[in-house]
């Protein structure tokens, strides 16, 4: 129990192991409390657009899942292997056409902002920052 | 003569948690029917349907495994938990079909937190296995009435792993906690967390709003103190069966506030907690008289029993569980009712054993 506890401390958490979720502080980082959130945009081939919530797109997941696969799957930091990104394009592609299935989809756009908050009074709403942008183009 | 005496460790691993045959065969039935309930989902079929570059397997045995396999194999491990959970409730066969439960458990979850999200249910996942031998089938079971020969005795040896693994598991949430400063008095951690949840896991339901809202230093402070000192505390009471079993009961109101506050649900714990209520003193003794003419009766009605296990396991596995029922009657957005309905109803029993253990004192 206790080399699966230094093996999330120092590493990455194992599976199956004895442990229950960290919660590590978020204040603690030198930049203060941030949230990346992502913001998708859906975009239709007659010029036409609409935002989509995270929860809508990744519904075949369990709720849990959908912020580390939104991290892990559609961020800069995924992993931009061309097969993987042109499987993942077309995983991307047949979900939309899933959710709309009356247009056909052009393109997804995932646009990633930073949510930074003030550590001395977090109720006062965020100031907002884009920084990066990830597009998947059928 | 005199037994000879144990030494402290094996005293607390063989004596701190005394229990009966009969307690022991309650939680094995509670298990059952959490199983049955809270479980009864194919909760892993929707993997088979995901290309490959969503697998991400975590350090540890699913890393030798190839990818996830198709729809067939998540549904025949379905029909095998209910089948099990359904053999549990009746004891039959209890030993095997608790080793079996946690293995099936553990293969469907495998794959599923090999999606870039581990879950954190591994204690219920163990449950059955580390109790398959204390020996929960040795009452108001089939194995108890069909072969009373082979029936052994209780062993409380496993009610002492299953708390230190809760004590640890505890102690590994709040150690993390410790080593990245929620006790420092700059930074609000439980309030960051409160703001992370609500914007990004979208959790913005129950009392999520107002403590959204909540410009409190002090208590949040507070709530980050208690959190660590209260995770941390588990392990030492793990060495104190009655600081134990009231830890337990504060864990029960903790993860209410969780997910009144934070809409995250904890229910998969409770059935964890449950193991250390005296279920003889807490239950009427109408329920146990009425628990072993149950098992009477099954053993007597063999064929009967056997279309009991059938129906109700092909029940089940068609129509879902009756939680489905339950929660489509009572729609409560996005945390179900019956996890609701699970949260309160441990914290008013919980409140209420404590309440009866403080008046018992009282009167003397």
């Amino acid at each position: 129990m206790v080399g699966q506890l230094l093996l999330r401390t120092f590493w990455k958490e194992p599976w199956p192991a004895i442990l229950l979720p960290a919660f590590e502080n978020r204040a603690a980082a030198t930049d203060g409390f941030t949230i990346q959130q992502p913001l998708l945009n859906v975009f239709f081939a007659d010029h036409t657009q609409t935002t989509l919530s995270v929860d809508q797109f990744l519904a075949p997941f369990p709720r849990s899942h959908r912020p580390h696969i939104m991290r892990l799957q559609f961020s800069g930091a995924a992993d931009n292997q061309e097969s993987v990104q042109y499987r993942r394009s077309r995983w991307v592609h047949r979900r939309l056409r899933t959710l709309f299935s009356s247009q056909p989809p052009t393109h997804l756009q995932v646009t990633w902002q930073t949510l930074v908050y003030d550590v001395d009074n977090l109720t006062q709403p965020p100031q907002v920052v884009p920084t990066d942008t990830v597009s998947f183009v059928f | 003569m005199n037994a000879p005496s144990l030494s402290p460790v094996n005293h607390w691993i063989f004596q701190a948690f005394p229990s009966t045959a009969e307690n022991l065969a309650v939680c094995r039935i509670l298990y059952a029917m959490f199983v049955l309930t809270m479980r009864a989902t194919n909760s892993y079929g929707f993997a088979a349907s995901l290309p490959s570059f969503f697998f991400l397997p975590p350090p540890g045995p699913m890393q030798l495994v190839p990818g996830v396999p198709g729809a067939s194999f998540f549904t025949l491990l379905h029909i095998l938990i209910i089948v099990g959970a359904v053999l549990l409730l009746f004891g039959y066969q209890t030993r095997w079909v608790s080793i079996l439960l946690t293995l099936l458990f553990l293969t469907g979850y495998g794959y599923v937190f090999s999606l870039g999200k581990i879950n954190h249910n591994i204690l219920p996942t163990l449950l059955p296995l580390v109790m398959a031998f204390s020996n929960w089938g040795s009452a108001y079971s089939l194995d108890a009435r069909l072969h009373p020969s082979r029936v052994r005795n209780p062993e409380t040896w496993p009610l002492a792993m299953m708390a230190l693994m809760t004590g640890f598991a505890m102690f590994s949430a709040g150690l993390p906690k410790l080593l990245t400063g929620w006790l420092a008095f700059d930074s609000l951690a439980v309030q960051t967390h409160q703001i992370y949840f609500f914007v990004l896991g979208n959790r913005q339901e129950l009392l999520a709003p107002f403590f959204m809202q909540l410009q409190a230093p002090v208590f949040w402070e507070m709530l980050d103190w208690a959190t660590v000192v209260f995770e941390m505390g588990f392990l030492v009471a793990v060495f104190y069966p009655r600081a134990f079993r009231l830890f337990c009961g504060i864990a029960v109101l903790f993860h209410l506030a969780v997910v009144l506050m934070f809409n995250i649900t904890f229910s998969n714990h409770l059935i964890v907690y449950a193991l250390f209520v005296d279920w003889q003193r807490a239950l009427p003794k109408s329920l146990f008289r009425l628990l072993e003419k149950g098992s009477a009766f099954v053993a007597r009605h063999k064929w009967a029993t056997l279309c009991i296990v059938l129906g109700l396991s092909a029940g089940i596995i068609q129509f879902g569980s009756p939680r489905r029922l339950f929660d489509a009657l009572f729609p409560t957005g996005q945390i179900r009712a019956s996890h609701l309905l699970l949260h309160f109803g441990s914290a008013v029993f919980v409140l209420w054993l404590g309440g009866r253990a403080v008046w018992q004192r009282f009167r003397g």
